[in-house]
């Protein structure tokens, strides 16, 4: 049932906030085609200088979709209610203009500051999250923040330089060893904010429990965010060193973290905790291709360079696009039915057939199915790296793995998503509330519209996007942009090939018309016992021989008892391993180290100053000895 | 406007979509003989096709609008990758996808099953549809992976008709280490992707099987005859890619009547070949159970990479 009269839940300061964050990211869209490469500067007289603001048609392209996602969950947002409605919305504006200053900061103090923004206001925007997961992604993204504010104090102190355009690969004058540790600490920094392995913790119940609205900006608009600095990080501002076990620890980790996701996405309950994991996944893949770029800059195919840099940015903006329609429709659905367990689903298609219509086509971009966007990312990325020509040994031995590595996490991937559709829209509803939906707005339906339409189009008609990155990625390296050696030139053509998929579907089609049949509609083979909503294959049971195969890296099965439903139910989840094993001993551990810590704490302002004493005397020996 | 190359591309295709029931009736007839019967001939699955699509369809009242179009889908992929083929000819009538791309478009195909028996929300299709997923997790990377050994071995890069070429020209020197790996793996992959003994049985139903049929129990009338198509389809398709990616010789690669010719006694000689081991190796082995499935997928998961690995290490 569709509603097209839109109840405005809370007052008329929300109206004016959300009508300012979509005039403004209407703005962001239009900075891609209206306006050329300009940089501003900020006169602010301070000790470090002003603060410049860079728009080159890299950073501007990114802009363009980060604002056209920022536009699409703006609008789709006004029907829904959160606590807390205009400090939401407020720090829905605050977040767009961190994420705009982050992308185009051309200072390294405004570049720290704005993505600091971004961390902070993401984790106000958190509300309904449990406590320990909003501070384990605060404390998380905080230490990712301090590893960046590390490395670009170094670049600073290198380079002699606060701009950061300025700074032209420093890595010539920092050294190999140096600038290796300095991208390592990039990677990592911003690895915690895209959950590269182990820093990912965070996000499956922060994913689980924060408004929809903030995941999808955090999934995507986020993403962006650090994958943009990333790849100037590393290509421009540093450069990429001459180390070849640094480029394989990356390739390593990204792979192992895009496996590890596609696994974990198998086993969860909820929409939301496997669409995090495929998030996960999704960035690793980008990050493996930029990885995979240093390698070919390393073995001096400086052509491929580009092309592999360009799969990264479409992939970015392909998993900007289809995962935010994934994540507003499965906010509707959570909006209309209530219900957020997977198991309780079932059935959504015929019920609310308008949005399983979205929800397929997200699907099958997220899988990778032709025509669709995902697709032309995933096959950029396994056409650019088989064409890879090697002379050097150990690279031989990589390339093959990596496709390996390609191949196993994207099938995984697309049985997780044919899960995630078929349990949530398909086979008969699991529980009341599913099978009498409440209204869906207009304003939840128009952004799905414009994002189902664009996974398909760009899918389709790739070309034009592909060229547009590569000459943006092509100006950004310095390198000459040859319009008519297109990466997808040759092998591929999208726009014809899905024309004859549809020509030969709209035959058969016709061709079955001729012959009319007729269609008895009946209930589902039941061997003679009517089937009860329960007696249907459950999601988890049908990942269940997956699990069984694999079953050594999943960790322990933990069991809840669930006090808020009926009696006698309880619910059985995956431990995630990393958080189990690894993190929650560690807390442990510091939590010890404090109590113990702790006892120093007498109360007693003597000892306070007794302590005091001791260190200035301990930091002035030290100093004394060392200089 | 109209070559010779463009017809004989044409008619190649259209030859492998109408032999591909003649295929399956072939196996059967095969088995039938090495299990001392008579079986039934080999123009029975026309029959049957033709049958099924002239009856009247049931469908189940809890699917959704996507339950009606899955056969489309499915049938249409697998026509369009039999335009994408090379087979008697090397040449191919719709060069607009290579060899990734066909990868992908199984994948649309499996997907858009897979989907189908989760529809009907009853027991069977979702055993199905779960068991076809375990199985392609370890498959599709093997299938990616030998074709893309043989894309490097070949050196012709990606693109599906020039890899035959590429391949007869090299001669001798193609039967390398990777091409037998690769082979293996595809030959297994083949197996596991059709349905086939040791993975699947094909000519049971539901009781012991569960992985393809099971995921088809809903359609019934036009749509199964359809899904019965396309996958009769899907196993001809790869026996024509065995037969024209990884030993391509005797393949026409001109137009010339005398090279066509050769060219199609040739792969019909491969193609009888194949189905004939394919019903050696069903007569002479069980189907295994369910987890014993993994460990020949992951070897020919581990055949492909070797094959990879071989060509850029030796």
């Amino acid at each position: 049932m569709v509603v097209s009269v839109v109840p405005l839940k809370g007052g008329t300061l929300k109206g004016i906030g959300l009508v300012l964050c979509a005039f403004s990211s209407i703005v962001g869209v239009l900075t891609y085609f209206v306006i050329g490469d300009f940089s501003y500067e900020f006169v602010i007289p301070s000790a470090v200088g002003s603060y410049n603001l860079m728009f080159d048609q890299f950073t501007r392209l990114l802009i363009s979709i980060s604002s056209l996602v920022f536009l699409m969950v703006v609008i789709h947002s006004v029907g829904f209610e959160v606590s807390d409605d205009e400090k939401y919305v407020c720090l829905t504006n605050l977040l767009f203009i961190a994420c705009i200053l982050a992308m185009s900061a051309d200072s390294v103090i405004l570049l720290l500051v704005a993505w600091e923004l971004v961390s902070v206001t993401t984790f106000l925007m958190c509300y309904g999250a449990d406590e320990t997961s909003r501070w384990r992604y605060f404390t998380m993204t905080h230490m990712g923040g301090l590893l960046i504010m590390l490395v670009f104090a170094a670049m600073w102190s290198i380079s002699g330089t606060y701009v950061l355009s300025e700074m032209n690969g420093i890595s010539s004058i920092a050294g190999s060893m140096v600038s290796s540790v300095l991208i390592l600490l990039l990677f990592i920094g911003f690895g915690t904010k895209l959950g590269i392995l182990p820093f990912h913790a965070w996000m499956p119940d922060l994913y689980a429990g924060a408004p929809i609205h903030t995941v999808t900006l955090l999934s995507t608009v986020c993403s962006n965010v650090a994958i943009m600095i990333l790849v100037k990080g590393i290509f421009l501002w540093i450069g990429v060193p001459d180390n070849i076990f640094l480029i394989v620890l990356m390739l390593l980790m990204s792979s192992a973290t895009a496996i590890w996701g596609a696994m974990e996405s198998l086993v969860q309950t909820e929409p939301r905790r496997i669409l995090a994991y495929s998030s996960m996944e999704n960035m690793a893949l980008v990050v493996m291709c930029i990885s995979a770029a240093m390698l070919f800059s390393q073995i001096g195919s400086e052509s491929l360079v580009a092309v592999m840099v360009v799969a990264a940015i479409l992939h970015t903006i392909n998993h900007s696009l289809f995962k935010s329609l994934m994540l507003m429709t499965v906010g509707t659905v959570e909006n209309c039915t209530g219900e957020h367990a997977i198991e309780k689903m079932g059935g959504l298609a015929k019920v609310m057939p308008v949005i399983s219509v979205f929800a397929l086509i997200g699907t099958l971009a997220m899988a990778a199915i032709p025509p669709l966007n995902g697709f032309i990312s995933e096959w950029l990325m396994i056409k650019t790296l088989v064409s890879a020509d090697t002379t050097e040994s150990v690279l031989r031995l990589v390339i093959p793995l990596v496709v390996a590595a390609l191949g196993i996490c994207g099938m995984m991937a697309a049985v997780s998503y044919a899960r995630l559709y078929g349990f949530m829209f398909l086979g008969r509803p699991r529980s009341e509330a599913v099978a009498k939906p409440g209204p869906v707005y207009r304003t939840m339906i128009f952004p799905l519209v414009v994002l189902a339409s664009l996974c398909i189009v760009l899918g389709v008609f790739a070309v034009p996007l592909v060229n547009e990155i590569t000459e943006s990625v092509c100006r950004l390296f310095g390198t000459a942009y040859n319009p008519s050696a297109n990466a997808l030139s040759g092998s591929l053509n999208p726009p014809i090939l899905s024309a004859i998929l549809l020509v030969i579907a709209l035959l058969l089609l016709l061709f079955s018309r001729i012959s009319k049949k007729k269609m008895k509609s009946s209930t589902t083979w039941d061997c003679g016992i009517e089937l009860e909503k329960q007696m249907q294959y459950s999601s988890s049971g049908f990942t269940q021989p997956l699990v069984h195969v694999f079953h050594p890296f999943y960790g322990d099965k933990i069991a809840y008892a669930n006090d808020n439903e009926e009696e006698g139910s309880y619910k059985v989840r995956f431990a995630e391993p990393f958080t189990e094993y690894f993190f929650r001993p560690l807390g442990r551990l510091v939590y010890g180290m404090a109590e113990k810590i702790g006892k120093m704490q007498t109360g007693n302002i003597q000892s306070y100053i007794g302590y005091i004493l001791f260190t200035l005397l301990t930091i002035l020996l030290g100093v004394r000895l060392i200089c | 406007m109209l070559t010779d190359a463009t017809v004989i591309s044409f008619i190649q295709a259209v030859v492998l979509i109408a032999i591909s029931p003649l295929i399956t009736g072939l196996i059967r007839k095969f088995k039938a003989m090495m299990q001392h019967r008579i079986g039934s001939s080999i123009i029975q699955p026309y029959r049957d096709l033709l049958k099924l699509f002239r009856k009247d369809s049931v469908v189940s009242e809890s699917t959704s609008w996507m339950f009606r179009l899955i056969p489309y889908v499915c049938l249409s992929s697998m026509v369009l990758i039999a335009l994408m083929i090379p087979f008697i000819f090397t040449g191919i009538i719709a060069p607009y996808g290579d060899l990734i791309a066909l990868v992908y478009l199984f994948t649309l195909y499996r997907f858009a099953m897979v989907l189908g028996g989760l529809e009907g929300g009853s027991c069977f299709g979702g055993m199905g549809s779960s068991r076809e997923m375990m199985m392609s997790v370890l498959i599709e990377p093997a299938l990616l992976l030998s074709i893309m050994a043989i894309a490097v071995l070949s050196g012709g890069g990606t693109d599906i008709s020039n890899i035959p070429v590429m391949l007869c020209n090299m001669g001798f020197t193609a039967f390398c280490p990777a091409l037998i790996l690769a082979a293996s793996s595809f030959i297994i992959t083949m197996l596991a992707e059709n349905a086939r003994i040791p993975f699947d049985n094909p000519s049971t139903h539901l009781e012991l099987t569960m992985v393809h049929e099971a995921m088809l129990i809903e359609y019934s009338g036009k749509d199964l005859g359809m899904m019965e198509l396309s996958a009769e389809m899907r196993l001809t398709i790869f026996m024509a890619m065995l037969c024209s990616l990884f030993f391509p010789w005797g393949i026409a690669t001109t137009t010339a009547p005398s090279s066509i010719i050769t060219g199609t006694i040739a792969v019909m000689a491969k193609m009888v070949t194949i189905a004939f081991l394919i019903a050696l190796l069903e007569s002479s082995l069980t189907k295994s159970r369910l987890f014993k499935t993994p460990n020949l997928l992951t070897a020919s998961f581990v055949l492909s990479l070797l094959a990879m690995v071989s060509l850029y290490t030796l």
